[in-house]
């Protein structure tokens, strides 16, 4: 029971670069635990990822402003 | 998205989940896998690996025929099988084993997909792709 809260716990993290990973074994661990039912810890957790995928549109996001405003400017 | 949908697909679990409480988590794992937008490969390969997984897993268990039945099942199965551009033969010998393992599953979702399983064989330049299909397809009237 321990390895799927931590797993849980590490696939709610904000850091963006980090949670592609803890998702991976979160996924990993709901393959492996034939025993218990995770589908709705899985679900709490994914769900306001796709929510949020699906709410912002990539091409409004401006990730480079300084730049952006440069381009805009010449 | 592709681990958040490997994660989603591998949560259903027909060793515990049953009945409706299964067939809930196989429609709302389909659904949630079709809100994601831009499905770049690595999102269809995981759709196309997820798929083939619970399918797999569901038919391991001997799940009933019913826990695919959920009213937006099929259409998501649609949306997420046949999608108009599926890539290089690799990505859609993963769609193959996806589809072969929904109709190994089940002859009724067999059937109902048996004319877009064989509209895609029809299509595919690779003969890999075109056999499992083909035998896909042929699930539906074994």
């Amino acid at each position: 029971m321990v390895a799927t809260q931590i797993a849980v716990r590490e696939a709610k993290r904000q850091n963006a670069a980090y949670r592609p990973h803890a998702v991976k074994a979160l996924a990993q661990v709901a393959e492996s635990r034939r025993d218990i039912d995770m589908h709705e810890t899985v679900v709490g957790v994914i769900k306001p990822l796709i929510d949020d995928d699906s709410d912002n549109d990539p091409m409004d996001v401006d990730k480079d402003g300084s730049k952006a405003s440069g381009a805009a400017e010449t | 998205m592709a681990a958040a949908t490997e994660a989603i697909f591998a949560s259903v679990n027909p060793d515990v989940a049953k009945g409706d409480k299964l067939r809930e988590q196989v429609t709302a794992s389909l659904e949630e896998a079709r809100k994601l937008r831009n499905p770049n490969i690595a999102l269809q390969r995981a759709t196309y690996k997820g798929i083939a997984g619970m399918f797999g897993s569901l038919a391991k268990a001997d799940a009933g025929e019913d826990a695919a039945a959920g009213e937006h099942a099929l259409p998501a199965l649609k949306e997420h099988l046949f999608r108009a551009d599926a890539g290089s033969e690799a990505n859609r010998l993963l769609r193959a084993d996806a589809i072969a393992a929904v109709a190994n599953f089940s002859k009724t979702l067999a059937a109902e997909l048996r004319q877009a399983i064989l509209n895609l064989a029809k299509e595919d330049p690779s003969t890999l792709v075109r056999s499992r299909l083909s035998s896909a397809a042929g699930a539906s009237t074994s």
